[in-house]
C-alpha cells in the first residue's frame, strides 16, 4: 500500500496519508480526482456501483506506471488505498474494513464525515499504529485501544461543557502488551460485573416470485458476542445440535481444531463486541417456509396505472422457538418499493403503518411495524402517474422486505452450555436467538 | 509577514469576555470574524466563549490564518493548558490535510518537538515527516531531539521518535539514523523493535550501500526468531522488499517450519505475510507438503477472507510439489475450499463479495463442475452493485450442467427484462453460452434457442439485437438447431435497428436461406434500399449472405446479387465493402465452383466440444492459478500484462536444500532435523554459512499438529539433556521387535499415573512426546481412552525404553507402564517420566 485517502460524500479529501517514499506518485490529484470522476460518472444514484479495484492511468512527468486504487465504502465515506505493485486485493479490502470498523468503534456509529472531521487527529494516530511503511501493523482493536484511548463519554461531555477537547488522549504508558499468543486480547482487563452475551442471528435471504413461489432461499447465521469478562477467561461454547451447521468461519480467537474434533467452540474472547462465527445453515431451502406472504400487483396497461401490495402473515411452523410460547409476532416489517424511471409520481394509501414516497429516488418505503394477526391482511393501494410521453414500463423492479422475529431460529441452533475456565468468578450469561430478513426480495413480474 | 505579538488571542481580556479576540492587523485581510476559527478562544472560565466549532478546521481559509497560527505557535511557551496547546497543533495539521501549504511554519513547529505531551509530540512528528523533504536543513536541526527521544525511558516515545527519524527521507541523515536504529533492534520492548525493523527498510531505501555495510539483513534474519510476532511479521515484510530483485526473501527449511509452527501466534495480517512465503517453499517430500496442508487447513475457517484465499494459494502451490497430477490434486483442493468461499461470500461486504466472486469465476472455468451445485448463490439480487450483478451473470453459464440448466436458463431470462440494458444484454449472451458449451445437454440448447427466438420477437431493440447475435454463435456451434431459428428472422429484420443485431440476422438469413422461403425476398428489399444502409458491417453481412444464398437458390438470387455487387463496388463510403464486393465479383467471374467452396467453408461449424478460438482461455487460467489471490485474478490477466516493470516481483522458489534426513516424514521424526546441518537459521546465503547456531532451531522441532491450541507449547527440550538420559533422535524399531521385547521383560520397571487438566488428542500427545525422541509405535482411540505404545532408545548404550500409556477420557489422566532393558533402569525411567511430564505440561 502506498497511500491512503478518506473521502467524504462530496468528494472532499478528509484524510491523506502517504506511507512510503515512492508514494509521491499516488498524489491526491492522481488518486482522488480519478476516483471522484468515476463516482460522479455513475448514472445511478447508487455509488455502490464502483468496482472495488480500479486502475488510475498516470501520465505525468514522474512516470507512466498505473496506480491501482482499491476502495471500500462505509457510512458515506470512501476509503481508498493506492498501490503500485501486485498485492492480494482481499488483504487490502479486509484491511480497509478493519480500519473502518475500528473508526466506528472509536467514534461511534455511523462513522461519517463529521465523525472523521471531529476526530481527525485520532485518525492520524490510529493510522500511524495500524500501518507502517505501507504494511498492516497493529490491527486488533484491543491492543490499539490500550495505545490510543478512544474518545470517552466523559471526554465528550467535557468538550461540550468546558469547550475543550480532551479526546485523542494517549494513554500515558504503553500497554503491558497483549497476552502472549493472543494478539486479540489485552492483559489486565477488570470488570466489577462479569457478563457475556451471545446473540445468534439468522438471516434469511430469499427471492420470491410474484406468485409466492420461492426461487432461491438461503439462511446464513452469525454469532455476535459481547464480552465483559475479567482476566483471561477461557470459554467453551457448545451447541445442542451442531449438525445443522453446514460450513462456518471463525474469529481468529477460536481454536479451530477443537471445533473440527468435537464441534464445540473453545476460545479466549477479545474484550468487547465481536463476531465469533459466521455459518451457513444446512438444507436451509428445505428448512424454511417464509413467514410473510407478499402479493404485489402492478397494472400499467390501463390509462391510469395502479398498484396494490398485500402483506399477510403465515403460520411459521418451521421456525424453532427458543422460548416457551408460540411465535406470534413479526417485528420491524417494512417494504421498499422501487419504481421504474418512467414513473413521475405515485399516490399511495395503506391500511396499516405509513408510507413515504421519495420523488427523487422513486422509491416508496412502507413501514408496517408489527404483524401479530394471522387473519388480517395489510394492504397498500395506489395510483401511479407516468412522466409525459414515456413508454409504459414493461415491468417493475422487485420489492424488498425487511422483518425480524425475535426469540426464534430457523436451524434450531441453540447453545447448550457456555462454560468458563481459567477464572474463578461466575459471569452473567445471556443467550438470544433472532431470525431476520437478509436480502429478501419479491419479484413483480 | 511577521505579526506583532500584541493582542494575542490566547489571552482573552478577562473572564467572562465573550467578544472574539481582536485580530492582529494585517491578518485575514479584513475578513469577517466569523471566518476565523476560534482557536484558543475558549476561556475556560464561567460563561466563556462558545466552544470551538470543529467544522472550522475544515472551513475555507485565507492566507492570514497561517500567520495567525504562527502567532499562536510563538506564544506557545506561555500557554499552560495542554489541551489548548493541542488545539493549535491540531489546526496546523488540519490545514496540512486540507492541502494548504503550512510549510512556512516549519521552524516554529520544530521548536515544539521538545514537549512532554505525547499527543503534541505525535502531531509535530507527523508535520515534520510531511515537510522534511522541503526543508532539509531545518529538519536536520531537530535530529538531536529525535535522537534523544530515541533513548527516552517510555518505549512509546522511543518508537515514535525512531519512526519519525526514519521517515524524514533525508539522505544526508543516514549516519544519524543508523545508531539509534541498531540500538532499537535489541530494545527490550517489542514495540520499539518492530518500529526499528521497519526503519531498516527506510534506511535501505535511503542508502542501499550503507544498509548493506551495516549488515542489517543478517540482523533481520536473526530477528525472525523474536518472540513478538509483530516484529517477525515486519521482518518478513522488510526482507521481502529488500530482496525483491531476487524474487523475495531468501528462506530455508528451518525458517519456514519455524514460522509455520508459530502461525497461531500471528495476527491475521501477519498470518497472510507468512502464507505469502509458502508458495515459494520447496518441500522436502510429498509427505511434508501434505503435512503443511493439514496444518493450514483449519485456517480456511477464519472469517478473514484474505487469510482463507492465501491458504488456497498455498494449497495450489503445494499440490504442484506432491508429485501427483497437480490438476487432479488441485481439483480436490477446490472441492475443499468451495464451501468456505461460499460462506465468505454469503456474509461479506460488497467489495469482498466482488473479489471472491472473481476468484470463483476463474476457478469455475479451470475446474468445471465444482461449483455447479451452488448455482443459486450466483443469482442476482436487485440491490446489489451492478459490477457484482454482471459478474454473477457471467458465472452462471460456467456452473451450468444438465441438471440445473433449466433453473439457470429460467433465471437468466428473468434478467433479460431488467431495466439495466447492459445486464439484459449480458443475460442473453450468457444464455447463448450455455447453448454453445452444451452444458445443459441437447434439451438445454434447444430450450435456449427457443428463448432466444422469443427475445428476437420481443421488440426491445437491445434485446433483439443481442438475441440475434447470440443465435448466430449458437448456430455456428450447433447447426442442428437451424429449424428453430429460421421462422422469426424475416420479421425480426424489419424492426431490428441495432446494426450489429441487423448484421447478425442477415448472416443467419444467408445461412438458413435453404429452409427460409422468404429469405431472398427480405434481402432483396434491403438490396433495393442499399443507399439507406449506413453501417458498413450490415453491408458486409448483406454481401456475404447474398453470395451464400446465390449458391443455394441461384435462380431467385442471381439478379439481386448482380445489383448488389454493382451498388457495393460503386460504394465509395467504405473501402472494405468496396473491396469485398470487387473480390466476390472477380471470384465469381474466375470460377463459381471455387467461390462456392470458399464461402461454404467460411460457415464451417465449430465442433461442439471445442470453444471458439477467441474464448479459449485455458492457458490463461492455468497461468492465473499461480497468481491466485492477487490483482491478476481481478483483471483476468497475468501480472506481467499490467504491473509496471519496476514494481513487478517474480517470486523465486527457495533454493534446493540438502534434505537427506528430511526425507523421512515431518510428523514422525521431526526432531531428526535438529541435527541436520541444513537447519541453519542464518540468512540462507549461497555462500557457506558458519555452523554456529547449535542451539537455535527450536524451529526444526516440528510439531505441526498441535497448532491451534493456544495452550502454551512446552519449551522444546534440547536434544542432549544433561540428566543422564540421552535418547537417540534416530531411533527406530519394528513392531515385531517391540512386541518381542515387551513380552521378554516380565515385570515393568515403573507403573504410575499423573492427572491432566485438559484432554489432549492423539496427535497432540504424539507430537509432544516425539519431541523427546519418544516415538510412537502405535496408537489408537477407544471410546473411553487413548492408548499409546511408545519407544525410545538410549543414545550410547543402545538399550530401549518401552512405554505403554493410556489417557483416560472421563477423568483426564496419563497412566504409564515403562519397561526397559537398560542398566540403572529405575533412574532412567524416572528421568523419562520427568521428561514426559514436561512435554505434556500444557495439558496439566
Amino acid at each position: 500500500m502506498e497511500s491512503m485517502f478518506l473521502m467524504g460524500p462530496t468528494g472532499e479529501v478528509l484524510i491523506e496519508r502517504h506511507f512510503r517514499a515512492t508514494s509521491r506518485r499516488c498524489s491526491r490529484n492522481v488518486v482522488c480526482d480519478f476516483y471522484w470522476k468515476q463516482v460522479s460518472s455513475q448514472s445511478t444514484i447508487d455509488v455502490q456501483d464502483i468496482p472495488p479495484v480500479l486502475v488510475a492511468p498516470v501520465n505525468n512527468r514522474i512516470g507512466s506506471s498505473p496506480v491501482y486504487v482499491i476502495s471500500i465504502q462505509k457510512d458515506n465515506i470512501f476509503y481508498l488505498v493506492a498501490c503500485l505493485g501486485e498485492v492480494p486485493p482481499l488483504l487490502v479490502i479486509e484491511f480497509l474494513h478493519r480500519v473502518a470498523s475500528i473508526f466506528t468503534e472509536y467514534f461511534g456509529s455511523p462513522c461519517d464525515e463529521n465523525a472523521i472531521k471531529d476526530n481527525f487527529s485520532t485518525v492520524y494516530q490510529l493510522l500511524e499504529e495500524m500501518v507502517d511503511n505501507g504494511w498492516p501493523l497493529t490491527t486488533e482493536p484491543n491492543s490499539l485501544k490500550s495505545m490510543i484511548r478512544p474518545p470517552t463519554l466523559v471526554g465528550k461531555l467535557e468538550k461540550v461543557v468546558m469547550g475543550t477537547q480532551s479526546n485523542a488522549a494517549v494513554s500515558e504508558s504503553l500497554p503491558d502488551g497483549t497476552i502472549s499468543n493472543m494478539p486479540w486480547r489485552k492483559a489486565g482487563v477488570k470488570y466489577a460485573h462479569n457478563e457475556i452475551y451471545v446473540d445468534i442471528f439468522e438471516e434469511v435471504d430469499a427471492i420470491v416470485d410474484i406468485n409466492g413461489r420461492v426461487i432461491s432461499s438461503d439462511v446464513s447465521g452469525s454469532i455476535m458476542v459481547q464480552s465483559h469478562l475479567s482476566g483471561v477467561p477461557d470459554l467453551l461454547l457448545s451447541f445442542k445440535d451442531p449438525a445443522v451447521i453446514d460450513d462456518c468461519a471463525f474469529h481468529p480467537c477460536v481454536r479451530y481444531n477443537r471445533y473440527e474434533r468435537d464441534q464445540v467452540i473453545s476460545f479466549v474472547p477479545p474484550d468487547g463486541d465481536f463476531e465469533l462465527m459466521r455459518y451457513r445453515v444446512k438444507n436451509a431451502s428445505q428448512l424454511i417456509s417464509l413467514p410473510i406472504t407478499c402479493r404485489p400487483q402492478f397494472n400499467y396497461s390501463s390509462p391510469s396505472p395502479t398498484l396494490s401490495v398485500v402483506i399477510g402473515m403465515k403460520a411459521v411452523t418451521s421456525l424453532i422457538k427458543s422460548s416457551k410460547g408460540s411465535i406470534g409476532v413479526i417485528e420491524e416489517v417494512s417494504v421498499t418499493i422501487p419504481f421504474p424511471k418512467s414513473v413521475r409520481t405515485t399516490d399511495l394509501r395503506v391500511s396499516f403503518g405509513r408510507v413515504l414516497y421519495d420523488e427523487s429516488t422513486k422509491i416508496a418505503k412502507w413501514t408496517i411495524g408489527k404483524l401479530d394477526d394471522k387473519t388480517r391482511q395489510y394492504d397498500l393501494k395506489g395510483s401511479i402517474t407516468l412522466t409525459k410521453g414515456s413508454l409504459r414500463p414493461e415491468e417493475n423492479p422487485p420489492l424488498q422486505l425487511t422483518w425480524k422475529i425475535p426469540l426464534a431460529s430457523v436451524s434450531g441452533l441453540s447453545v447448550s452450555g457456555l462454560n468458563l475456565s481459567g477464572e474463578s468468578y461466575r459471569p452473567y450469561k445471556g443467550v438470544r436467538n433472532i431470525v431476520k430478513s437478509g436480502k429478501y426480495q419479491v419479484r413483480c413480474n | 509577514l511577521i505579526v506583532p505579538m500584541m493582542n494575542n488571542p490566547h489571552h482573552p481580556t478577562g473572564p467572562g469576555s465573550s467578544a472574539p479576540p481582536p485580530f492582529p492587523p494585517g491578518a485575514g485581510a479584513g475578513g469577517p470574524h466569523s471566518q476565523h476559527p476560534q482557536v484558543g478562544n475558549a476561556t475556560g472560565g464561567v460563561g466563556g466563549a462558545p466552544p470551538p466549532n470543529n467544522d472550522s478546521y475544515f472551513t475555507e481559509t485565507r492566507k492570514g490564518e497561517v500567520n495567525e497560527l504562527r502567532t499562536l505557535l510563538r506564544s506557545f511557551d506561555k500557554e499552560r493548558n495542554p489541551l489548548r496547546k493541542r488545539e493549535v497543533i491540531k489546526k496546523v495539521i488540519a490545514y496540512m490535510t486540507l492541502g494548504i501549504d503550512v510549510s512556512r511554519l516549519f521552524s516554529d513547529m520544530m521548536l515544539l518537538v521538545e514537549t512532554r505531551d505525547l499527543v503534541v509530540k505525535k502531531m509535530v512528528y507527523l508535520f515534520l515527516c510531511n515537510y522534511a523533504t522541503t526543508n532539509p536543513e531545518l529538519a536536520q536541526m531537530c535530529t538531536n531531539t529525535l535522537q534523544k527521544d530515541c533513548s527516552n525511558e517510555d518505549p512509546m516515545v522511543r518508537g515514535f521518535a525512531l519512526r519519525a527519524l526514519c521517515s524524514l527521507q533525508l539522505p544526508q541523515m543516514v549516519e544519524y539514523i543508523s545508531e539509534p536504529l541498531r540500538k532499537s533492534l535489541t530494545d527490550p520492548h517489542g514495540y520499539v523493535r518492530k518500529t526499528g525493523v521497519m526503519g531498516c527498510l527506510k534506511l535501505y531505501h535511503l542508502n542501499r550501500d550503507f544498509a548493506d555495510s551495516c549488515g542489517l539483513v543478517d540482523i533481520l534474519y536473526d530477528l525472525l526468531k523474536d518472540n513478538d510476532t509483530n516484529v517477525v511479521t515486519n521482518c518478513i515484510y522488510v526482507l521481502n522488499e529488500i530482496m525483491r530483485e531476487d524474487g523475495g526473501m531468501r528462506m530455508n527449511r528451518a525458517i519456514m517450519l519455524h514460522l509455520l509452527n508459530r502461525l497461531h501466534e500471528f495476527s491475521e495480517f501477519g498470518v497472510m505475510a507468512v502464507l505469502d512465503l509458502v508458495p515459494r517453499y520447496r518441500v522436502a517430500n510429498s509427505d511434508e507438503a501434505f503435512a503443511i496442508m493439514n496444518l493450514l487447513d483449519p485456517l480456511l475457517r477464519t472469517s478473514n477472507s484474505g487469510v482463507a484465499l492465501a491458504v488456497v494459494r498455498c494449497f495450489f502451490a503445494l499440490t504442484e510439489q506432491t508429485g501427483d497430477d497437480p490438476l487432479v490434486m488441485q481439483r480436490q483442493v477446490v472441492d475443499r475450499v468451495k464451501m468456505p468461499m461460499i460462506t465468505l461470500t454469503a456474509g461479506g461486504s460488497a467489495e469482498l463479495v466482488y473479489s471472491l466472486l472473481k476468484h470463483v469465476d476463474v476457478l469455475s472455468q479451470r475446474f468445471p463442475g465444482v461449483f455447479d451445485d451452488e448455482y443459486r448463490q450466483f443469482y442476482v439480487r436487485y440491490n446489489e452493485p451492478t459490477h457484482i450483478k454482471y459478474l454473477k451473470v457471467s458465472i452462471l453459464p460456467k456452473v451450468a450442467n444438465a441438471n440445473n440448466a433449466p433453473d439457470i436458463i429460467g433465471e437468466l431470462s428473468e434478467y433479460v427484462g431488467d431495466i439495466d440494458a447492459r445486464l439484459s444484454r449480458l443475460a442473453v449472451r450468457n444464455m447463448a453460452r450455455i447453448a454453445c458449451s452444451n452444458a445443459g445437454g441437447d434439451w438445454g440448447a434447444e430450450h435456449v434457442v427457443g428463448k432466444l427466438v422469443e427475445f428476437l420477437d420481443l421488440n426491445v431493440a437491445h434485446v433483439s439485437a443481442e438475441a440475434a447475435n447470440a443465435l448466430k454463435d449458437v448456430l455456428r456451434k450447433n447447426p442442428s438447431l437451424r429449424e428453430h431459428v429460421a421462422p422469426p428472422l424475416p420479421r425480426a429484420l424489419k424492426y431490428t435497428t441495432d446494426p450489429i443485431g441487423k448484421a447478425s440476422i442477415i448472416w443467419l438469413l444467408g445461412e438458413l436461406s435453404d429452409i427460409s422461403n422468404e429469405a431472398p425476398y427480405v434481402l432483396e428489399k434491403l438490396i433495393d434500399s442499399y443507399d439507406t444502409i449506413s453501417n458498413a458491417s450490415v453491408k458486409m453481412a448483406l454481401l456475404t449472405a447474398t453470395m451464400k444464398m446465390f449458391f443455394k437458390r441461384p435462380p431467385e438470387v442471381q439478379k439481386m446479387l448482380g445489383r448488389l455487387l454493382k451498388y457495393a463496388t460503386d460504394d465509395v463510403s467504405t473501402q472494405d465493402v468496396h473491396d469485398r464486393a470487387l473480390y466476390y465479383y472477380r471470384l465469381l467471374k474466375s470460377s463459381p465452383q471455387i467461390a462456392e467452396q470458399i464461402l461454404s467453408n467460411l460457415s464451417a461449424c465449430v465442433a461442439i466440444e471445442k470453444t471458439f478460438a477467441e474464448e479459449d482461455d485455458s492457458d490463461m487460467h492455468a497461468a492465473l492459478m499461480n497468481e491466485f489471490n492477487s490483482l491478476s485474478i481481478i483483471y483476468g490477466q497475468t501480472s506481467e500484462n499490467f504491473i509496471d516493470e519496476e514494481h513487478r516481483v517474480v517470486p523465486a522458489m527457495m533454493a534446493e536444500e540438502n534434505v537427506e534426513g528430511a526425507a523421512a516424514s515431518l510428523l514422525n521424526d521431526g526432531p531428526a532435523h535438529a541435527h541436520q546441518p541444513s537447519t541453519n537459521f542464518e540468512q540462507p546465503h549461497p555462500k557457506p554459512t558458519s555452523a554456529t547456531n547449535g542451539t537455535a532451531p527450536s524451529a526444526a522441532v516440528v510439531d505441526l499438529l498441535d497448532f491451534g491450541d493456544s495452550t502454551p507449547t512446552p519449551a522444546p527440550i534440547a536434544a542432549p539433556s544433561n540428566d543422564g538420559l540421552l535418547l537417540n533422535p534416530n531411533a527406530s524399531m519394528t513392531g515385531e521387535a517391540f512386541q518381542k521385547m515387551w513380552g521378554e521383560i516380565a515385570s515393568p520397571t515403573l507403573t504410575d499415573s499423573f492427572g491432566l487438566k485438559n484432554l489432549p488428542n492423539t496427535a497432540d500427545t504424539e507430537g509432544a512426546l516425539g519431541k523427546l525422541f519418544l516415538n510412537t509405535m502405535a496408537s489408537g482411540e477407544l471410546p473411553t481412552e487413548l492408548k499409546f505404545f511408545l519407544y525410545a532408545q538410549e543414545s550410547h548404550s543402545g538399550s530401549y525404553l518401552l512405554v505403554q500409556a493410556v489417557i483416560s477420557k472421563s477423568s483426564p489422566s496419563f497412566s504409564y507402564t515403562i519397561k526397559t532393558n537398560a542398566t540403572d533402569a529405575s533412574k532412567k525411567c524416572n528421568s523419562l517420566v520427568d521428561k514426559m511430564k514436561s512435554a505434556l505440561v500444557g495439558f496439566m
